[in-house]
């Protein structure tokens, strides 16, 4: 149910405001009842925009309640707390974030809970604490392929740091194939001369 | 007092941290270091340079400030160097160490004014500690320099900064009587302070960009350093019951998965640092150059030197894996 909103514009719980807004506008002007060339389906596209904007309303009230919608929706679904954080951690609202994950009761908490954790963490800059985060969750829940990428795009960051300075930095250089071309290029001018660097040809 | 040029060190950022009283003047080597291979010879030698006209500008200020040399300062000159564009050019001059052959240094004098009188600062406030806290000849050592500190800070006086530190360092000493369980309440106290080092700006030449970008790359060195020290000092502070709030954290900290965790950690501030730096504009490709390689490869490497407990020879032979 609380995502039927969001699939009304078509977007997902993630995202961002700028995202939604366009998504709204696009919409709106598509099923625009003006915008209708067949008579018949004036009514229908009447509908269908009510439809949106009430859906847009409704997404724009939950994300500037933010908090206090979730508590609303808390009782009917454990999941929605977690779109809501998802939401919130997208409009780096960090500490609301926390403190609407710290509400959650231990038994409650699984993988998901462990994986968002860990990416609060991420934000508040607490690497160390993150990384424990995501490992547990990956641990929790080995099929979640979102939990092993957010690990691995950290492992990755790292190494890539690390990578060789040469090859980031320095691309100049010649290759073998640079040496054989200047070295015929270099021939075909004193052949001209009327010398010759390379006998064989 | 014959020294040995490039590992001795009585202080260095670092031991500033260690206020608890059981250690007085004590060698420790310095966290930050270049990963020597990746560097051009030509960006070496600039290096081993500006540590010597660092060594020269101690010397101006006091002469017993020059035992306080180390590397980790060299980083802080190097980022003052590049963001204010000042002209560095080599000098040959001689000191008590190379006293015949002389050494090639950089004399680039505002920059690194300013990081000796930070070393002075610093040491300043590690001797306070050290006199109201040990006895003996510790004592007199610490009085001794003190004294060489005391004069480096009247000669060229940073009134302000020295303040800031002071501050920093109470808050830092407030956590740690704490006993703060959470190694980044201390390392966020450490990285402001040294932070605050970087981005310092008396005459106003920095814009406030620039500032932050300094702010920045001090607060993440800062960080890494304090928590790489903690973890470095967890068998000897556990057996003298002093702070350490890795060991207070309750892992195990010679668990495999948590070294993993604690490098990569480490790795993402050091990310953090480089992409600050890279959006800093260093004028000078040198300068640039060796700074990236102590954010990116050098700090790192140590890292893993420190938790693995790995020698240099496996790392290069590592790395060399990596390029084949």
């Amino acid at each position: 149910m609380t995502y039927q909103p969001y699939d009304i514009l078509g977007v997902s719980p993630n995202a961002t405001d700028a995202e939604i807004r366009k998504a709204y506008h696009d919409l709106a002007r598509r099923y625009h009842p003006d915008n209708c060339q067949d008579e018949t389906m004036r009514d229908a596209y009447a509908e269908k925009m009510k439809e949106i904007n009430q859906a847009y309303e409704t997404v724009k009230r939950w994300r500037e309640e933010g908090y206090q919608g979730a508590s609303e929706t808390r009782d009917d679904n454990g999941d929605s707390i977690y779109a809501t954080v998802r939401v919130m951690l997208n409009q780096n609202r960090i500490s609301e974030a926390d403190r609407l994950l710290e509400g959650i009761p231990y038994n409650e908490r699984g993988a998901e809970w462990l994986f968002l954790k860990g990416v609060l963490f991420m934000r508040m800059g607490r690497y160390l604490d993150a990384m424990r985060m995501l490992e547990s969750a990956c641990r929790e829940d080995p099929n979640n392929r979102e939990y092993r990428e957010a690990l691995e795009s950290m492992r990755m960051a790292t190494a890539n740091m690390r990578s060789d300075s040469y090859s980031r930095h320095r691309s100049g250089g010649c290759s073998d194939c640079d040496i054989c071309s200047g070295l015929i290029c270099a021939d075909c001018c004193c052949e001209c001369m009327g010398g010759d660097l390379i006998r064989c040809c | 007092m014959t020294v040995p040029h490039t590992t001795f060190s009585i202080t260095n950022f670092l031991c500033l941290v260690k206020n608890s009283g059981e250690n007085g003047v004590k060698i420790v080597f310095g966290y930050v270091k270049v990963r020597r291979g990746d560097l051009r010879v030509k960006e070496y030698e600039f290096y081993r340079a500006v540590y010597c006209g660092l060594c020269h500008h101690q010397k101006k200020l006091s002469r017993r400030l020059r035992y306080s040399l180390s590397y980790d300062m060299v980083l802080l000159a190097l980022i003052r160097l590049g963001v204010t564009g000042e002209r560095a050019c080599f000098q040959k001059k001689r000191c008590p160490i190379h006293p015949l052959k002389g050494c090639l240094t950089v004399d680039a004098s505002e920059s690194l004014r300013y990081t000796a009188s930070v070393s002075a600062i610093l040491l300043y406030e590690k001797l306070r500690d050290d006199i109201s806290d040990e006895r003996g000849i510790r004592r007199l050592c610490a009085r001794l320099m003190a004294r060489g500190a005391d004069k480096a800070m009247k000669h060229a006086p940073i009134p302000a900064l020295a303040k800031t530190v002071s501050e920093k360092l109470s808050q830092l000493s407030t956590c740690e009587a704490n006993g703060s369980q959470d190694v980044y309440e201390g390392a966020a106290c450490f990285g402001a302070l040294l932070g605050e080092v970087f981005c310092y700006d008396g005459g106003h030449i920095l814009s406030d960009e620039v500032k932050a970008a300094l702010y920045e790359i001090g607060y993440r060195v800062g960080r890494f350093i304090y928590i790489l020290d903690a973890y470095a000092d967890r068998v000897e502070d556990r057996k003298k019951g002093r702070y350490n709030p890795l060991v207070l954290s309750g892992e195990d900290l010679e668990d495999e998965a948590f070294c993993h965790r604690l490098v990569t950690a480490l790795d993402l501030e050091m990310v953090e640092a480089s992409r600050t730096l890279d959006g800093l504009s260093v004028k000078d490709r040198g300068i640039y150059e060796i700074l990236d390689n102590l954010l990116r490869l050098g700090l790192p490497d140590v890292s893993r030197e420190i938790i693995y407990q790995k020698k240099r020879v496996e790392l290069l032979r590592e790395n060399r894996k990596e390029d084949l």
